[in-house]
Protein backbone atom coordinates (compact mmCIF):
# COMPACT_ATOMS: atom_id res chain seq x y z
CA UNK A 1 0.00 0.00 0.00
CA UNK A 2 2.70 2.70 0.61
CA UNK A 3 4.34 1.69 -2.56
CA UNK A 4 0.88 2.31 -4.24
CA UNK A 5 -0.12 5.72 -2.18
CA UNK A 6 3.41 7.18 -1.89
CA UNK A 7 6.26 5.45 -4.28
CA UNK A 8 8.16 4.80 -0.82
CA UNK A 9 10.02 1.54 0.44
CA UNK A 10 8.52 -0.90 3.22
CA UNK A 11 9.86 -0.82 6.91
CA UNK A 12 10.96 -4.28 5.99
CA UNK A 13 13.73 -4.91 9.06
CA UNK A 14 10.73 -3.70 11.42
CA UNK A 15 7.41 -5.24 12.76
CA UNK A 16 4.08 -3.44 12.10
CA UNK A 17 1.28 -3.91 14.51
CA UNK A 18 -2.14 -3.05 14.10
CA UNK A 19 -2.91 -1.30 17.46
CA UNK A 20 -7.18 -0.37 16.62
CA UNK A 21 -9.24 1.80 14.56
CA UNK A 22 -7.16 0.44 11.83
CA UNK A 23 -3.76 2.51 13.34
CA UNK A 24 -0.72 0.86 12.23
CA UNK A 25 2.59 0.88 14.86
CA UNK A 26 6.13 0.13 13.99
CA UNK A 27 8.19 -1.16 16.76
CA UNK A 28 10.99 -4.39 16.65
CA UNK A 29 10.86 -8.33 17.58
CA UNK A 30 12.47 -7.52 20.81
CA UNK A 31 9.76 -4.71 22.07
CA UNK A 32 7.23 -7.13 21.62
CA UNK A 33 8.90 -9.89 23.65
CA UNK A 34 10.00 -7.45 26.45
CA UNK A 35 6.07 -6.12 26.29
CA UNK A 36 4.67 -9.93 26.23
CA UNK A 37 6.48 -10.34 29.80
CA UNK A 38 5.45 -6.58 31.28
CA UNK A 39 1.95 -6.02 33.16
CA UNK A 40 -0.05 -2.72 32.69
CA UNK A 41 0.79 -2.26 28.83
CA UNK A 42 -0.78 0.96 27.12
CA UNK A 43 1.14 0.95 24.11
CA UNK A 44 4.07 -0.09 22.32
CA UNK A 45 6.25 1.49 19.30
CA UNK A 46 5.57 4.12 17.13
CA UNK A 47 2.31 5.41 15.85
CA UNK A 48 3.11 5.93 11.88
CA UNK A 49 -0.33 5.38 10.12
CA UNK A 50 -3.90 5.14 9.75
CA UNK A 51 -5.56 2.85 7.04
CA UNK A 52 -8.95 4.78 5.84
CA UNK A 53 -10.65 2.16 3.58
CA UNK A 54 -7.48 1.78 0.65
CA UNK A 55 -5.91 5.05 2.00
CA UNK A 56 -2.84 5.03 4.22
CA UNK A 57 -2.70 8.56 6.01
CA UNK A 58 0.74 8.20 7.41
CA UNK A 59 1.27 10.19 10.79
CA UNK A 60 4.31 12.46 11.18
CA UNK A 61 6.70 10.43 12.15
CA UNK A 62 5.46 7.72 9.61
CA UNK A 63 5.86 10.26 7.22
CA UNK A 64 9.44 11.19 8.42
CA UNK A 65 10.84 7.77 8.30
CA UNK A 66 9.92 7.02 4.77
CA UNK A 67 11.46 10.91 3.90
CA UNK A 68 13.74 9.82 1.62
CA UNK A 69 11.62 7.15 -0.01
CA UNK A 70 8.26 9.19 -0.64
CA UNK A 71 8.22 9.82 -4.66
CA UNK A 72 4.66 10.57 -5.56
CA UNK A 73 1.51 12.10 -3.82
CA UNK A 74 4.00 15.12 -1.83
CA UNK A 75 3.39 18.43 -1.88
CA UNK A 76 6.86 21.35 -1.01
CA UNK A 77 5.75 23.65 1.44
CA UNK A 78 7.44 27.25 2.47
CA UNK A 79 8.36 28.42 5.53
CA UNK A 80 5.00 30.29 6.07
CA UNK A 81 2.93 27.58 4.81
CA UNK A 82 4.55 24.56 7.11
CA UNK A 83 3.55 27.20 9.93
CA UNK A 84 0.48 26.93 8.73
CA UNK A 85 0.44 23.62 8.38
CA UNK A 86 1.56 22.69 11.86
CA UNK A 87 -1.17 25.14 12.77
CA UNK A 88 -3.49 23.18 11.43
CA UNK A 89 -4.36 25.44 8.65
CA UNK A 90 -5.26 24.66 5.28
CA UNK A 91 -2.88 24.92 2.76
CA UNK A 92 -4.02 26.00 -1.03
CA UNK A 93 -2.95 24.08 -3.62
CA UNK A 94 -0.92 24.92 -6.63
CA UNK A 95 -2.55 22.53 -8.78
CA UNK A 96 -5.08 20.07 -8.46
CA UNK A 97 -4.38 16.35 -7.57
CA UNK A 98 -5.70 13.17 -8.01
CA UNK A 99 -4.93 12.23 -4.73
CA UNK A 100 -6.66 11.76 -1.74
CA UNK A 101 -3.83 12.44 0.72
CA UNK A 102 -0.34 14.15 0.55
CA UNK A 103 2.20 14.03 2.57
CA UNK A 104 4.16 17.84 3.06
CA UNK A 105 7.60 18.46 2.93
CA UNK A 106 9.10 21.90 4.38
CA UNK A 107 12.76 21.57 2.92
CA UNK A 108 13.92 18.18 4.05
CA UNK A 109 11.75 17.87 6.69
CA UNK A 110 8.62 15.69 6.69
CA UNK A 111 5.53 17.41 8.25
CA UNK A 112 2.72 14.24 7.67
CA UNK A 113 -0.07 13.82 6.13
CA UNK A 114 -3.07 15.94 4.79
CA UNK A 115 -6.36 15.64 3.37
CA UNK A 116 -7.31 17.03 -0.16
CA UNK A 117 -10.52 18.31 -0.45
CA UNK A 118 -12.53 19.49 -3.80
CA UNK A 119 -11.85 22.86 -2.81
CA UNK A 120 -8.32 22.69 -3.42
CA UNK A 121 -7.19 22.78 -0.47
CA UNK A 122 -5.07 20.35 2.05
CA UNK A 123 -6.10 20.05 4.70
CA UNK A 124 -3.90 18.90 7.80
CA UNK A 125 -3.89 15.56 9.49
CA UNK A 126 -1.47 17.53 11.88
CA UNK A 127 -3.18 16.23 15.74
CA UNK A 128 -4.22 19.27 18.66
CA UNK A 129 -1.61 18.46 20.59
CA UNK A 130 1.49 19.13 18.23
CA UNK A 131 -0.40 22.31 16.72
CA UNK A 132 1.62 25.01 17.71
CA UNK A 133 -0.19 28.18 17.94
CA UNK A 134 -0.56 30.88 15.80
CA UNK A 135 1.79 33.61 16.52
CA UNK B 1 8.82 42.24 42.31
CA UNK B 2 7.36 39.73 44.80
CA UNK B 3 9.53 37.70 46.91
CA UNK B 4 9.71 33.93 47.48
CA UNK B 5 8.13 32.39 50.88
CA UNK B 6 9.58 29.21 52.13
CA UNK B 7 8.13 27.13 54.95
CA UNK B 8 9.75 27.33 58.61
CA UNK B 9 10.86 23.81 57.89
CA UNK B 10 12.47 24.18 54.81
CA UNK B 11 14.45 27.25 56.76
CA UNK B 12 15.39 24.41 58.98
CA UNK B 13 16.27 21.93 56.45
CA UNK B 14 18.07 24.48 54.61
CA UNK B 15 20.65 25.29 57.46
CA UNK B 16 20.94 22.14 58.27
CA UNK B 17 22.49 20.82 55.01
CA UNK B 18 26.24 21.03 55.12
CA UNK B 19 28.45 23.30 52.48
CA UNK B 20 24.75 24.69 50.85
CA UNK B 21 25.31 28.42 50.61
CA UNK B 22 21.90 29.02 51.62
CA UNK B 23 21.90 32.78 50.29
CA UNK B 24 22.57 31.64 47.11
CA UNK B 25 19.65 29.03 47.03
CA UNK B 26 17.38 31.00 48.10
CA UNK B 27 18.14 34.11 45.22
CA UNK B 28 18.40 30.97 42.86
CA UNK B 29 15.12 30.25 43.36
CA UNK B 30 13.75 33.69 42.29
CA UNK B 31 15.62 33.61 39.28
CA UNK B 32 13.95 30.97 36.08
CA UNK B 33 16.44 28.16 35.22
CA UNK B 34 18.13 28.48 32.02
CA UNK B 35 16.71 27.12 29.06
CA UNK B 36 18.50 24.42 27.79
CA UNK B 37 17.55 21.73 24.85
CA UNK B 38 18.53 18.32 23.72
CA UNK B 39 18.79 17.82 19.58
CA UNK B 40 16.94 15.02 19.14
CA UNK B 41 19.02 12.51 17.01
CA UNK B 42 16.42 10.01 16.35
CA UNK B 43 15.00 12.64 13.91
CA UNK B 44 18.04 14.21 12.40
CA UNK B 45 21.45 14.70 12.46
CA UNK B 46 23.16 17.07 15.64
CA UNK B 47 24.81 19.41 12.91
CA UNK B 48 21.22 19.64 10.53
CA UNK B 49 19.14 20.50 13.67
CA UNK B 50 22.05 22.87 14.96
CA UNK B 51 22.47 24.49 11.48
CA UNK B 52 18.39 25.43 11.34
CA UNK B 53 18.20 26.92 14.30
CA UNK B 54 20.77 29.19 13.86
CA UNK B 55 19.48 30.38 10.20
CA UNK B 56 16.45 30.94 12.70
CA UNK B 57 18.86 33.27 15.13
CA UNK B 58 18.24 30.66 18.03
CA UNK B 59 21.45 31.07 19.72
CA UNK B 60 23.34 28.02 21.33
CA UNK B 61 26.07 26.84 23.70
CA UNK B 62 27.75 23.32 24.27
CA UNK B 63 26.47 21.80 27.72
CA UNK B 64 29.86 20.26 28.66
CA UNK B 65 28.25 17.44 30.51
CA UNK B 66 25.81 15.68 28.27
CA UNK B 67 26.21 14.92 24.81
CA UNK B 68 23.93 16.21 22.95
CA UNK B 69 22.54 19.22 25.40
CA UNK B 70 22.47 23.29 24.32
CA UNK B 71 21.93 25.97 26.33
CA UNK B 72 19.89 28.45 24.99
CA UNK B 73 21.05 31.95 25.01
CA UNK B 74 19.08 34.20 24.08
CA UNK B 75 15.26 34.71 24.99
CA UNK B 76 12.98 32.39 22.58
CA UNK B 77 9.90 30.44 22.84
CA UNK B 78 10.91 27.21 21.76
CA UNK B 79 7.98 25.54 22.82
CA UNK B 80 5.97 27.19 19.66
CA UNK B 81 8.81 25.89 16.94
CA UNK B 82 8.56 23.92 14.65
CA UNK B 83 11.65 22.07 15.50
CA UNK B 84 9.99 21.23 18.72
CA UNK B 85 6.66 20.28 17.32
CA UNK B 86 8.57 17.64 15.01
CA UNK B 87 10.61 16.27 17.49
CA UNK B 88 14.00 17.91 16.04
CA UNK B 89 14.55 19.11 19.59
CA UNK B 90 13.49 18.48 23.19
CA UNK B 91 13.22 20.82 25.99
CA UNK B 92 14.98 19.75 28.71
CA UNK B 93 16.68 20.94 32.09
CA UNK B 94 20.21 20.93 31.59
CA UNK B 95 21.14 18.80 34.71
CA UNK B 96 18.17 17.17 34.04
CA UNK B 97 20.27 15.13 31.37
CA UNK B 98 23.00 14.22 33.69
CA UNK B 99 21.64 10.83 35.48
CA UNK B 100 21.17 9.51 32.02
CA UNK B 101 24.63 10.19 30.73
CA UNK B 102 25.39 8.54 34.38
CA UNK B 103 23.21 6.04 33.13
CA UNK B 104 25.39 5.44 29.34
CA UNK B 105 22.67 3.18 27.61
CA UNK B 106 24.17 1.15 25.28
CA UNK B 107 22.61 -0.16 22.06
CA UNK B 108 21.17 -3.63 22.78
CA UNK B 109 20.60 -3.08 26.70
CA UNK B 110 16.90 -3.38 28.13
CA UNK B 111 16.61 -0.82 30.09
CA UNK B 112 13.46 0.07 33.23
CA UNK B 113 12.65 3.94 33.09
CA UNK B 114 10.81 3.22 36.28
CA UNK B 115 8.97 6.95 37.09
CA UNK B 116 9.41 7.81 33.47
CA UNK B 117 6.63 10.41 32.76
CA UNK B 118 6.56 12.58 31.44
CA UNK B 119 9.29 11.23 29.00
CA UNK B 120 12.61 13.46 29.34
CA UNK B 121 14.45 11.27 30.30
CA UNK B 122 12.79 8.10 28.01
CA UNK B 123 13.37 9.91 24.99
CA UNK B 124 17.20 10.54 26.23
CA UNK B 125 17.83 7.21 26.97
CA UNK B 126 15.93 5.79 23.69
CA UNK B 127 18.33 8.66 21.53
CA UNK B 128 21.15 6.78 23.22
CA UNK B 129 20.03 2.93 22.29
CA UNK B 130 19.61 4.13 18.48
CA UNK B 131 16.93 1.57 18.29
CA UNK B 132 18.18 -1.08 19.45
CA UNK B 133 17.54 -2.68 22.66
CA UNK B 134 14.47 -2.05 24.44
CA UNK B 135 12.69 1.01 27.16
CA UNK B 136 9.98 -0.19 29.24
CA UNK B 137 8.64 3.29 30.43
CA UNK B 138 6.29 3.14 33.25
CA UNK B 139 4.66 5.69 35.40
CA UNK B 140 1.79 4.85 37.87
CA UNK B 141 -0.46 7.98 36.82
CA UNK B 142 -3.02 7.39 34.07
CA UNK B 143 -2.59 11.90 32.94
CA UNK B 144 0.98 11.28 33.52
CA UNK B 145 1.11 8.95 30.98
CA UNK B 146 -0.68 10.90 28.28
CA UNK B 147 2.50 13.16 28.40
CA UNK B 148 4.67 10.75 28.28
CA UNK B 149 3.33 8.67 25.28
CA UNK B 150 3.58 12.24 23.33
CA UNK B 151 6.53 12.93 24.31
CA UNK B 152 7.63 8.97 23.09
CA UNK B 153 5.78 9.64 20.13
CA UNK B 154 7.09 13.33 19.21
CA UNK B 155 10.59 11.95 19.63
CA UNK B 156 10.10 9.44 17.20
CA UNK B 157 11.15 6.12 19.70
CA UNK B 158 10.63 2.60 18.28
CA UNK B 159 11.41 0.75 20.98
CA UNK B 160 9.47 2.12 24.00
CA UNK B 161 7.04 -0.12 26.13
CA UNK B 162 5.06 2.06 27.85
CA UNK B 163 3.23 0.49 30.90
CA UNK B 164 1.16 1.54 33.48
CA UNK B 165 1.77 0.11 36.98
CA UNK B 166 2.65 0.75 40.71
CA UNK B 167 6.49 0.78 40.47
CA UNK B 168 6.96 -1.08 43.47
CA UNK B 169 5.37 -3.86 42.23
CA UNK B 170 7.22 -4.11 39.43
CA UNK B 171 9.75 -7.04 40.45
CA UNK B 172 6.97 -10.04 40.59
CA UNK B 173 7.20 -9.68 36.85
CA UNK B 174 10.26 -8.25 35.85
CA UNK B 175 12.98 -9.53 38.90
CA UNK B 176 16.59 -9.68 37.44
CA UNK B 177 15.37 -8.70 33.65
CA UNK B 178 16.92 -5.61 32.88
CA UNK B 179 20.52 -4.30 32.26
CA UNK B 180 19.68 -1.01 33.70
CA UNK B 181 17.33 1.17 35.77
CA UNK B 182 16.72 4.47 36.13
CA UNK B 183 14.89 5.83 39.30
CA UNK B 184 13.87 9.57 38.96
CA UNK B 185 11.84 8.92 41.66
CA UNK B 186 8.89 11.41 42.59
CA UNK B 187 10.16 13.94 45.20
CA UNK B 188 9.54 17.50 47.05
CA UNK B 189 11.11 19.08 44.31
CA UNK B 190 13.92 21.65 46.10
CA UNK B 191 15.47 21.65 43.58
CA UNK B 192 13.43 23.31 41.20
CA UNK B 193 11.84 25.83 43.41
CA UNK B 194 12.14 28.24 40.61
CA UNK B 195 9.46 26.57 38.55
CA UNK B 196 6.84 25.97 41.43
CA UNK B 197 7.36 28.78 44.64
CA UNK B 198 4.49 26.39 46.15
CA UNK B 199 7.34 23.49 46.77
CA UNK B 200 9.50 25.82 48.96
CA UNK B 201 6.43 27.72 50.43
CA UNK B 202 4.22 23.82 52.02
CA UNK B 203 7.56 22.21 52.63
CA UNK B 204 7.34 20.71 55.57
CA UNK B 205 9.49 17.14 57.45
CA UNK B 206 6.35 14.79 57.45
CA UNK B 207 5.48 14.96 53.96
CA UNK B 208 9.48 14.52 53.17
CA UNK B 209 10.04 11.68 55.18
CA UNK B 210 6.40 10.18 53.86
CA UNK B 211 7.86 10.68 50.41
CA UNK B 212 11.01 8.67 51.45
CA UNK B 213 9.12 5.52 52.50
CA UNK B 214 8.10 5.28 48.56
CA UNK B 215 11.13 6.43 47.21
CA UNK B 216 13.19 3.62 49.10
CA UNK B 217 10.30 1.01 48.06
CA UNK B 218 10.76 2.48 44.16
CA UNK B 219 14.81 1.96 44.66
CA UNK B 220 14.35 -1.88 46.01
CA UNK B 221 12.13 -2.26 43.52
CA UNK B 222 13.96 -1.01 40.51
CA UNK B 223 17.11 -2.40 41.93
CA UNK B 224 15.64 -6.00 41.92
CA UNK B 225 14.47 -5.69 38.79
CA UNK B 226 18.56 -5.84 37.74
CA UNK B 227 20.47 -8.37 36.19
CA UNK B 228 23.64 -9.19 38.36
CA UNK B 229 26.06 -6.87 36.85
CA UNK B 230 23.46 -4.09 35.78
CA UNK B 231 23.41 -0.70 36.96
CA UNK B 232 20.66 1.33 38.68
CA UNK B 233 20.44 5.54 38.65
CA UNK B 234 18.34 6.81 41.87
CA UNK B 235 17.76 10.52 41.34
CA UNK B 236 15.64 13.04 42.34
CA UNK B 237 15.23 16.93 42.08
CA UNK B 238 15.65 17.17 45.64
CA UNK B 239 18.11 18.70 48.26
CA UNK B 240 16.31 16.68 51.28
CA UNK B 241 18.66 13.98 52.63
CA UNK B 242 16.03 11.89 53.75
CA UNK B 243 14.71 11.72 50.49
CA UNK B 244 18.65 11.09 49.20
CA UNK B 245 21.06 10.13 51.29
CA UNK B 246 18.64 8.02 53.76
CA UNK B 247 17.08 6.25 50.86
CA UNK B 248 20.65 4.73 49.61
CA UNK B 249 21.78 4.37 52.75
CA UNK B 250 18.78 1.96 53.41
CA UNK B 251 18.88 0.24 50.22
CA UNK B 252 22.46 -1.40 50.14
CA UNK B 253 22.00 -2.51 54.33
CA UNK B 254 18.17 -4.06 53.25
CA UNK B 255 20.62 -5.07 49.51
CA UNK B 256 23.77 -5.82 50.58
CA UNK B 257 24.85 -6.68 46.92
CA UNK B 258 23.97 -3.07 46.32
CA UNK B 259 27.49 -1.52 45.93
CA UNK B 260 27.36 2.42 45.17
CA UNK B 261 30.59 4.02 42.49
CA UNK B 262 31.78 7.16 42.06
CA UNK B 263 30.42 9.67 39.31
CA UNK B 264 31.80 11.36 37.01
CA UNK B 265 30.38 14.03 34.90
CA UNK B 266 33.07 16.66 32.63
CA UNK B 267 32.08 20.38 33.89
CA UNK B 268 29.11 19.70 36.09
CA UNK B 269 30.09 20.98 39.68
CA UNK B 270 28.95 18.56 42.13
CA UNK B 271 29.29 18.16 45.98
CA UNK B 272 29.63 14.65 47.58
CA UNK B 273 27.02 13.19 49.38
CA UNK B 274 26.05 13.79 52.92
CA UNK B 275 27.50 11.42 55.82
CA UNK B 276 26.01 12.97 58.80
CA UNK B 277 22.50 14.82 58.84
CA UNK B 278 20.99 15.75 62.14
CA UNK B 279 20.16 12.57 64.03
CA UNK B 280 21.56 10.17 60.90
CA UNK B 281 25.39 9.20 60.61
CA UNK B 282 24.99 7.27 56.78
CA UNK B 283 27.35 4.85 55.66
CA UNK B 284 30.52 6.49 54.05
CA UNK B 285 30.37 4.98 50.83
CA UNK B 286 27.62 7.57 50.44
CA UNK B 287 30.69 9.77 49.80
CA UNK B 288 30.10 8.26 46.47
CA UNK B 289 26.94 9.63 45.98
CA UNK B 290 26.49 13.80 44.46
CA UNK B 291 24.44 16.91 44.72
CA UNK B 292 24.08 19.49 42.21
CA UNK B 293 22.76 22.49 43.92
CA UNK B 294 20.77 24.95 41.72
CA UNK B 295 23.03 28.07 42.23
CA UNK B 296 26.12 26.16 40.44
CA UNK B 297 24.38 26.35 36.61
CA UNK B 298 21.32 28.10 36.77
CA UNK B 299 19.79 25.53 36.26
CA UNK B 300 17.48 22.51 38.48
CA UNK B 301 19.29 21.21 41.70
CA UNK B 302 19.81 17.41 41.62
CA UNK B 303 20.57 14.24 43.21
CA UNK B 304 22.22 10.76 42.30
CA UNK B 305 23.29 7.77 42.96
CA UNK B 306 24.87 4.43 40.64
CA UNK B 307 24.37 1.80 42.05
CA UNK B 308 25.16 -1.49 40.66
CA UNK B 309 24.44 -4.71 41.56
CA UNK B 310 27.47 -7.07 42.37
CA UNK B 311 25.06 -10.25 43.46
CA UNK B 312 21.52 -11.65 43.85
CA UNK B 313 20.23 -11.67 47.47
CA UNK B 314 17.30 -13.46 46.99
Amino acid sequence: MLERHYGAEDFSDKVLIQAGEGKIRLTTSDTIKVAEKMRGVQSLGLYIAKLEGQEVVLSIEGSQLLCNSIKKNWIELTEEQARLWMEGAPIQLDKPTAARYVVAFYKRLCLGCGRVSADGKVYPQVPKWRRIQRE
Amino acid sequence: MSTIKISEDLRNLLYSLPEVDVESLLESYQKPIRQSIRVNTLKAREEDVLNILREKGVELEKIPWTRYGYWVINDINLSNMLEHMLGLIYIQGAVSMAPVEVLSPKPGEFILDLCAAPGSKTTQIAQALQGEGVIVANDVNVKRIRALSSNVQRCGVINCVITQADGRKFPLWAKGFFDKVLVDAPCTSLGIVSKDWGAAKNWSFRASERLSKLQLSLAISGFDCLKVGGVMIYATCTLSPQENEWVIDRLITIRPSACLKSIKLEGLKMSKGILEWQHNKFNPELEQCVRVYPYEHEAEGFFMAKIVKEGDDS
